[in-house]
């Protein structure tokens, strides 16, 4: 046991070094930090939001450069991971690819909390406990990707989404953000009823929870009803966090309804660690299924990308379309996961890509404040971040710099050449097509069509359309409330606005330069983590 | 199975167990009259008057007459009430107070059920009893006893983790669930000495639980009327005065049994070993009988904000803090409990 | 009332009849089988309760018959420690206030009932299909030669020396880390609910105990030496009404 003769191991190092080499130092530092937040929070209920959330941003990057570290020594001075003990090691598993996305969700936690703070302010919302919150749900995203048993990948993902239903809720006065939290927790916990059937109905299979045991009992198995019951149960529940059609109704709905930091949280965190349970559940204990849910897979991609980009076309609401975005985002990730392992790689470069864009246009639309009319009752203005197409109008006159980075975003999200977006999509399709999917292809290629033209939607309103001041202004004496674009846009960035989205365009930029590196560490992960596939 | 008659592998443990019942019931009637006997001159004696003194010797038989009395009256049930489950309430409660003496060991070995989780089995019974007073309140129709329902339902619930968190402090120091392992661990040592706040927190928790004064607020004569019996009369609202001393007596003997080493002398010497274990075991439960009665002579009624307080502020964190310190002691010391052999 | 009730009149000899024959046939049983389905029985009885009562406290009344048959059923095959378990969280803390809810919102008959005829289809198909799976599932476990272990709890527990031991160690050693994340989860839970409802208001007056302790008898007593008949000038300004009881 990792606890035996505990005094001698503190006092040479030797219990760090466990703990370091075991890989989970990402999980045990968000676990401790949020323990102590949480004393933190209770004991000191006013104020203190800034101090509180320095140091939930220093766990979050403490939890992603030991992951970063601890893949840099499994990937380039290839030590061979530490047997867990006993009573860790059929609970949890480290691969490279758990190490990776575990590298990276802190980060976009971090985004999230970073640029929410000035916002979280002006709506009053400054408590604690939404750090807690965005701690805890990373830690239970964190946790969710090492499991190697279905118990943990149930506790996790129960983690996160709780984490997550209270969050969408957080602000609580306002009826959407309500209506979203509840709608949100309905739904999630249908899906996770229906994910714990089919984690049931495995069990009674197979007599195992841990996933080479699943594996192992499946493997020598001719498949029948219950084996595919316990697939598609398991299937909708999973398919639920990654908002995939028909598990998708949730999507628009609490996208729109949260708070803009919680959906940005939501769209880039939160998909990711989707896509990664995905990748787990399909590519460890249900490989065996392989040809069964190959199909199902390609259907629910299919759908993703169609209900997806048509849903997109109509919306005026940014939220809302970011929303229909992420479900067709889905379906490109779900065509990943058909090719199979070999697509992984492409996979997951697309899905960094996706997510870079996500956090530099959330961030945007958290550094504009749209300065509502002044109510008689508060004497400060209320805040509230853009919410539809037609208040970007005449941004490129106003301040260039952001119109300028949000066009590069979209377009990189739209998939044009050459910025990084095109080249995740690209390889996506090329590893689809070189499996010899033909009609996924052309689908994908349609919806990347409808796509781009909904994305330029946004661009084109804030390069072409007209800015229509003076509108609002002869309408100020009527009524202020006739068009969307009564008020003019008021900057509000923070500084962590301005260095995120400086950051999130160097990515972008990096990840184009650095493609051909990129997809070789990336293949390297994939080949690390399932060598025997 | 097949060729023993029906009647014995039925009967007789039915049998059996009832007659184990009746010894221990009918005692138990006595106590609580002797009981209310003595809470009543205890009273008077703090009040510097003379309490009961007409019927028989001292006024002894004064409880045989109000029992007499109880039983005579006209049990009335309001039109409105739910007359089904307005007369289930008083008897749920009875035998709710009653069942709980299964697991109560009166001397080594003398029990009716001797079950591992005996513990457990107090804490699910004493869990509960909160539906007695539920019911009461509101199948009698009417807003004091539904108020005096909610109230002491509110009250039970905030207690009862603070008494789960004292039991688990007593049981870590044992290693065993069962009531007669934790008397037998006190061989040595009482755990009134290590655990003496913990009787402190354990104490004050069953008068909450009982629904005492300083914690009557459930019956709150003088706003709430009586509280959840209000609408109870004669036989119907015996039954809850029966169940509330015979709980009384139960909560006593169990703090007896926790804390002051149940049926066990307090030294291991002669004189002391001369006197039979049951003889302790009610000594010792007299004693916080007592206790309870001098706290309703002494004691005002808490406010109702006051009583959350106590129980989730104060009660709980300091158990909690208490049950971590208990497993460190023990682990560093090493004095943890031998586990029980495969 | 068929011709067999108009002949006899009285229904005690059908009643007296079944419970003979009912007795022969519970004497086959062993006691334990018997309470088996004694119990089984309630349950599933409590459960058509539940759903059919007119009265939503009714309903939740059976519910706590239902959770009880499932803690004796518990008892029965040895898992005692479960079943207390179920009785003192689900009996002692989730029904009651299950209770508490219907007991105070004035649930409204006619609209729950609508939507139960309503919805009746939907939960009929739905239901279906899991029982449907659940059957599935038993027949071929039943049918297989080599029908998988349920090994979960990994090494054998069964041979210590009670259910109470054997779950706390399989708790705390093989899924230790299942379970501190199933505190965590807790711990969220009720931060969440915190977060969300708790609303300080201004304006009311609470209780600082320690402000209540910290005071001292020289903050707030005074003693004043008065004649009859005379007032002193500071407390006849502050509190004119109130007669002063002074000492000396």
């Amino acid at each position: 046991m990792i606890l035996d003769n505990l005094g001698t191991k503190i006092a040479d190092g030797t219990l760090g070094m466990q703990i370091f080499a075991s890989g989970l130092m990402p999980q045990l530092t968000l676990l401790i930090a949020g323990l102590v937040l949480v004393l933190m929070v209770a004991f000191d209920a006013r104020g203190r939001y800034r101090t509180i959330c320095k140091l939930g941003e220093l766990a979050l990057v403490a939890s992603s450069v030991s992951a970063i570290a601890s893949l840099y020594a499994r990937l380039v001075c290839d030590t061979s991971p530490i047997a867990l003990p006993s009573g860790i090691g059929h609970l949890l598993a480290v691969t490279p690819l758990s190490l990776l996305l575990n590298a990276t969700i802190p980060l976009l936690s971090l985004c999230g909390l970073a640029t929410s703070a000035r916002w979280l302010r002006a709506q009053g919302l400054a408590k604690g406990e939404f750090v807690l919150l965005v701690l805890f749900a990373t830690l239970g995203m964190q946790l969710m990707l090492v499991s190697n048993h279905f118990l943990t990948l149930y506790l996790g993902l129960e983690l996160q989404s709780l984490s997550f239903y209270v969050l969408a809720a957080f602000q609580r006065d306002n009826r959407q953000s309500a209506e979203a939290g509840l709608k949100y927790f309905l739904l999630g916990s249908v899906a996770s009823g229906l994910l714990l059937f089919g984690i049931a109905l495995l069990y009674g299979l197979t007599g195992g929870l841990n996933f080479a045991e699943i594996a192992h009992h499946l493997a020598g198995k001719t498949l029948a009803i219950p084996e595919q019951a316990a697939l598609v149960f398991v299937l909708a529940g999973i398919a639920f966090k990654l908002a995939a059609v028909p598990f998708h109704l949730w999507t628009p709905d609490v996208y729109e309804g949260a708070p803009t930091p919680v959906t940005m949280i939501f769209a880039t965190a939160g998909k990711l660690a989707g896509l990664g349970l995905f990748i787990l559940v399909l590519f460890s204990p249900l490989y065996p299924l392989i040809s069964q849910w190959q199909p199902l897979i390609a259907l629910l991609a299919i759908a993703s990308l169609l209900i997806g980009s048509l849903g997109a076309l109509r919306q005026e609401k940014l939220k809302r379309l970011l929303g229909f975005s992420a479900i067709a985002q889905a379906g490109y990730m779900l065509l990943g996961i058909t090719v199979g392992v070999s697509g992984l790689p492409a996979l997951l470069l697309f899905a960094f890509t996706y997510v870079v864009a996500s956090v530099g246009i959330f961030t945007i639309l958290l550094a504009f404040h749209e300065k509502a009319a002044v109510s008689s009752a508060a004497s400060t203005p209320i805040m509230t971040p853009l919410s539809t197409i037609a208040q970007l109008r005449g941004l490129s006159a106003t301040h260039p710099a952001w119109a300028g980075a949000l066009a590069l975003f979209i377009v990189s999200l739209a998939g044009i050449p050459p910025l990084a977006g095109f080249w995740g999509k690209l390889y996506l399709l090329l590893a689809v097509f070189g499996q010899g999917y033909v009609l996924l292809t052309l689908i994908a290629l349609l919806a990347t069509v409808i796509g781009a033209f909904y994305y330029l939607k946004v661009a084109k309103a804030a390069y072409i359309d007209p800015a229509d001041y003076s509108q609002g202004a002869a309408s100020k004496n009527k009524k202020a409330s006739t068009t969307a674009t009564a008020s003019p846009l008021q900057l509000n960035a923070s500084l962590a606005a301005i260095a995120v989205t400086l950051l999130t365009l160097l990515t972008t930029v990096a990840l184009i330069g650095g493609l051909i590196p990129l997809t070789k560490l990336l293949s390297r992960v994939v080949t690390a983590t399932f060598p025997t596939i | 199975m097949f060729d023993t008659p029906f009647w014995i592998s039925y009967g007789l443990p039915v049998v059996h167990s009832g007659l184990w019942s009746l010894v221990i019931i009918l005692p138990l009637l006595v106590a609580v009259a002797l009981l209310t006997y003595v809470e009543r001159k205890v009273l008077s004696a703090v009040h510097l008057r003379r309490g009961p003194n007409v019927v028989g010797p001292f006024g002894l038989f004064q409880p045989l007459a109000d029992g007499l009395k109880m039983l005579t009256k006209e049990t009335i049930i309001p039109t409105n009430a739910n007359r089904l489950l307005f007369l289930f309430a008083p008897i749920l409660t009875f035998v709710l107070s009653l069942i709980a003496w299964a697991v109560i060991p009166f001397d080594q070995g003398v029990v009716l059920a001797d079950i591992n989780v005996g513990l457990l089995y107090f804490f699910a019974i004493s869990s509960l009893s909160v539906y007695g007073i539920i019911i009461a309140g509101w199948a009698s129709n009417s807003k004091y006893a539904f108020l005096g329902a909610l109230r002491s339902a509110a009250q039970m619930v905030s207690y009862e983790v603070s008494i789960g968190f004292v039991l688990v402090s007593v049981l870590l120091s044992v290693g065993s669930l069962n009531l007669s392992d934790i008397v037998m661990a006190q061989k040595n040592l009482w755990f009134v000495v290590p655990h003496f706040p913990l009787l402190i927190i354990f104490f004050v928790s069953m008068l909450a639980e009982t629904k005492r004064t300083p914690f009557d607020l459930p019956e709150g004569e003088s706003e709430l009327v009586a509280g959840y019996f209000v609408e109870y009369s004669a036989l119907t609202f015996g039954l809850f005065f029966l169940a509330e001393y015979a709980n009384l007596i139960l909560m006593s003997a169990l703090t007896a049994i926790l804390f002051l080493g149940g049926w066990l002398p307090p030294l291991n010497i002669e004189p002391f070993t001369w006197v039979p274990g049951p003889i302790w075991l009610a000594l010792k439960t007299s004693l916080f009988l007592l206790l309870f009665i001098l706290v309703r002579a002494a004691v005002p009624r808490y406010r109702y904000d006051q009583l959350m307080r106590l129980g989730w502020k104060v009660f709980l964190p300091f158990s909690l803090i208490w049950l971590v310190g208990t497993a460190i002691v023990l682990v560093v010391m090493g004095w943890l409990p031998a586990l029980p052999a495969s | 009332m068929g011709e067999f009730a108009k002949r006899h009149q009285s229904p005690w000899p059908i009643i007296v009849c079944f419970a003979l024959n009912f007795s022969k046939v519970v004497a086959l049983l062993s006691p334990i089988d018997f309470l088996f389905y004694l119990f089984a029985g309630f349950t599933l009885a409590a459960g058509v309760g539940v759903i059919t009562a007119r009265n939503p406290v009714y309903s939740v009344f059976f519910l706590i018959a239902a959770f009880l048959n499932a803690a004796a059923l518990f008892l029965l095959a040895g898992a005692e420690f479960l079943a207390f378990i179920l009785i003192i969280v689900y009996l002692g803390a989730v029904a009651v206030l299950f209770l508490f809810v219907v007991m105070m919102l004035d649930i409204n008959l006619a609209t729950v009932r609508a939507g139960f005829v309503r919805y009746l289809p939907i939960a009929a198909v739905v239901g279906g299909i899991f029982a449907a799976q659940l059957i599935i599932m038993l027949l071929i476990w039943q049918q297989s030669e080599t029908p998988p272990t349920l090994n979960a709890l990994g090494n054998s527990p069964m041979n210590q020396p009670n259910n109470v031991y054997a779950l706390g160690r399989v708790l705390y050693t093989d899924y230790f880390v299942a379970f501190q994340t199933a505190g965590i989860i807790l711990l969220i839970a009720m931060i969440g609910a915190i977060v969300l409802t708790l609303r300080p208001r201004a304006g009311i007056k609470t209780q600082v105990i320690s402000q209540q302790v910290s005071r001292k008898s020289s903050q707030s007593v005074r003693l004043v030496d008065l004649k009859l008949g005379q007032t002193h000038p500071t407390t006849a300004a502050t509190a004119p009404t109130e007669p002063q009881e002074g000492s000396a």
